[in-house]
């Protein structure tokens, strides 16, 4: 992992089209501007991570599947 | 009265009011904007996140806290747009908000459920989002459901 120490309003590119700009650093978080084509997604990692999930948990669904699963998640079984 | 039917559920009516709008989709699922949550006795505690639009895909969930008592819910900005827009008042946690799990199942892995980003929906307004929780670490996006043990 490439890591480059940067302050407030300064800036980093990623190749000809992205520009991440550093807004303000508090003591807990710090605030990204980012520039960047409309075609290129920008996503909070949790969010990637909560549709990975969703994608997960979308499959592997059957009737059986699910009369099962609620069998075994029933209390007092 | 509206039916769907679906694959996994059998042949579903639902009354138009019933129906929760997400107005952001869900994540990996933006384009799924309207749902049904279906409560069937037998299968209590589970509820069932039906897409309207999509009758093969639902989404088994169970409210947070049955798994986590004292669950803490935050709700960015973008969260309670979503749940409120038209109301615009704040929703009371508790009195109008569900706040549901999904739950992840296979065969050669154990069970588990998010807890990292519940589905929430403000019964109020029948308005839901996916309200991913950042930062803390706290939660996990796959919680072990270890049954019945923690149910």
């Amino acid at each position: 992992m490439l890591v480059i120490r940067r302050k407030a309003g300064e800036c980093v590119l990623i190749g000809d089209d992205i520009e991440i700009e550093v807004i303000e650093i508090s003591s807990s978080r710090i605030k990204l501007g980012i520039q960047a084509p409309a075609e290129v997604l920008i996503l909070r990692k949790e969010v990637q991570q909560a549709g990975l999930q969703n994608l997960a948990a979308s499959r592997l669904m059957s009737k059986k599947a699910i009369e099962e699963l609620v069998a075994r998640l029933r209390p007092g079984k | 009265m509206p039916t769907l039917p679906t694959p996994y559920l059998g042949t579903i009516e639902y009354s138009e009011d019933s129906v929760i709008v997400f107005a952001s989709g869900l994540p990996a699922f933006e384009g799924e904007r309207q749902f049904l949550l279906v409560e069937r006795a037998s299968a209590a505690p589970v509820l069932f996140l039906q897409s309207l639009q999509t009758p093969e895909l639902v989404f088994m969930t169970i409210p947070v806290d049955v798994v986590l008592a004292d669950y803490q819910l935050s709700l960015t900005v973008e969260d309670l747009a979503d749940l409120d827009s038209e109301a615009g008042m704040a929703p009371v946690a508790g009195a109008d908000l569900a706040v549901l799990g999904i739950v992840t199942s296979s065969r050669d892995a154990p069970t588990t459920i998010n807890l990292m980003a519940p589905v929430v929906i403000n019964s109020r307004t029948r308005r839901g989002r996916q309200a991913v929780q950042s930062g803390s670490g706290l939660y996990s996006c796959q919680h072990p459901l270890e049954q019945p043990r923690c149910l």
